[in-house]
């Protein structure tokens, strides 16, 4: 039967408008709410950690952020848009392949019919000891990220330091999508804004995200880029399932390489180099590659041994870079 | 509590739930179809994969409200009455079943991939069974069922 920790109500908004009032009853009586969309990073959490929620709002009533469209040199991508359907959407294959590819590499195919774009964009950071089941985490005492008082990670973390939490952030379609430009819509209970999706990201494992309480994201919007050279490649223990150990996403435009990482920090990384600050093209390639490690936090908080995932990150890169300009020729 | 609707294998079910109650304990627990399992009940085993509105998804990690105005088949209504699906059929002539825990779920993922494709490539049918886990079989029975009830099928559309 059931795991779940608390006794929650269920409400599934059919209109943004209705979406918003709801928001805006819970916050004024002070109840605790979250959204699903797919649920399946949410349910998960909520069966496995104590929670105190009393609203479970589904998104999946919103059928009109259910799609994608072209509109001139946009695409715009409904968040509620299951990652398998952006897969195998025909303009997101023939405008954005690497997108359609960073999709098809999330979990599994029974999760990817079922979980969003948005939602994994907002896919919550984890670490070694929070991916776990309520089994294995009975063992050990909650966390910070837990609503606990201890880092397992980093034994020495203190409620206060600048960065509580290292759980790391995951997304395999966000590197992507940064590499595109890609602006998100949010609408809360203040209206609506539009920002970059890098501003999404803050440096805490905890509080990783920008929005404000009750903001949802709407719809993911993209410029079709000129020339479509961009690579992602993912490190997992197996394809189907696990959370990328590394994710390198690369594009050349022009003179400019850039990259952005996923699974090496609490947020997404992203590195740009200009060829002509360099004498060469792989002197170039090795420099972002320093910088790439630099970024990468060095915590044993993967199945890889850390050294491992960050010797990956130049193969990754020099992949991607030959990968492109393989099929440039 | 709230009253929820859903047709399950083409019959209509109405029962009063709890919002915390998952679509799989749903069909397990009140409508009484067991042939679908819980095994990790945390969305990682697959073993409670079933067809929503024809695409597979985890039943564990869903909860059952969500699934008002879908259509679920579940391993109960993939055999045409006494006559087994080309899938379920294979996987018997195969040995791909062991224990059983996992074969509901291998047999829905593999249905939906046949019904869509009945020319998979290798790379599909690995994908299509890549996130069931079987402890029994080592895979490989799976995946020579797989491409069995592939040929079966190709034979009875096209001869």
């Amino acid at each position: 039967m059931s795991l779940f920790q608390e006794n929650f109500d269920f409400v599934r908004p059919t209109s943004l408008d209705q979406l918003n009032d709801l928001v805006k009853e819970y916050q004024e009586k002070g109840l605790e709410f979250a959204f699903s969309a797919g649920g399946t990073d949410v349910i998960p959490k909520l069966k496995s950690q104590p929670s105190q929620l009393d609203k479970f709002i589904s998104l999946n009533g919103l059928q009109d952020l259910n799609n994608v469209k072209i509109q001139g040199k946009r695409i715009s991508i409904g968040a509620l848009t299951t990652l398998s359907d952006l897969a195998s959407h025909e303009l997101v294959r023939e405008h954005l392949p690497t997108l359609a590819t960073a999709a098809h590499k999330v979990a599994s195919p029974q999760i990817r019919n079922r979980a969003t774009i948005g939602g994994n964009i907002m896919v919550d950071n984890r670490c070694i000891y929070i991916n776990q089941s309520s089994i294995n985490r009975e063992c050990h005492d909650p966390c910070f990220k837990a609503d606990g008082n201890v880092c397992h990670l980093v034994k020495s973390a203190r409620r206060g330091d600048e960065i509580l939490c290292q759980a790391r952030f995951v997304s395999d379609t966000a590197p992507v999508l940064l590499l595109l430009n890609a602006k998100i819509t949010i609408i809360g209970p203040n209206g609506a804004r539009t920002i970059s999706l890098g501003d999404l990201y803050l440096k805490d494992g905890i509080d990783s995200r920008s929005l404000q309480v009750g903001e949802v994201i709407t719809t993911i919007e993209i410029e079709i880029p000129e020339d479509t050279s961009l690579h992602y490649e993912k490190l997992a223990i197996r394809n189907a399932l696990d959370f990328p150990s590394l994710g390198v996403a690369v594009r050349i435009t022009g003179n400019n390489l850039s990259i952005a990482l996923t699974g090496l920090n609490t947020l997404p990384g992203v590195f740009h180099a200009n060829s002509s600050n360099y004498d060469t093209f792989n002197d170039m390639v090795s420099a972002i590659s320093t910088q790439a490690m630099d970024f990468a936090k060095t915590y044993q908080q993967d199945f890889f041994p850390r050294g491992y995932r960050k010797s990956m990150i130049p193969v990754f890169i020099q992949r991607g870079v030959t990968s492109i300009l393989k099929d440039r020729q | 509590m709230k009253i929820l609707n859903l047709n399950i294998n083409g019959v209509i079910h109405t029962k009063a739930v709890p919002a915390t109650m998952t679509l799989l304990d749903f069909l397990r627990e009140e409508v009484g179809l067991t042939g679908t399992k819980n095994g990790c009940d945390s969305g990682e085993c697959g073993c409670c994969t079933v067809m929503i509105d024809s695409k597979p998804m985890l039943s564990c990690i869903m909860l059952a409200l969500e699934a008002e105005r879908c259509d679920i088949t579940t391993i109960e209504g993939i055999a045409n009455g006494n006559d087994l699906h080309p899938v379920q059929e294979a996987m018997v002539e195969k040995g791909a079943i062991q224990c059983g825990y996992c074969t509901p779920a291998m047999v829905i993922n593999g249905v939906h991939l046949l019904e869509n494709n009945d020319n998979p490539s290798e790379t599909q049918v690995k994908e299509c069974i890549s996130a069931t886990v079987c402890r029994c079989t080592g895979y490989n029975s799976i995946e020579k069922a797989m491409h069995s009830a592939a040929s079966k099928m190709r034979k009875a559309r096209h001869g």
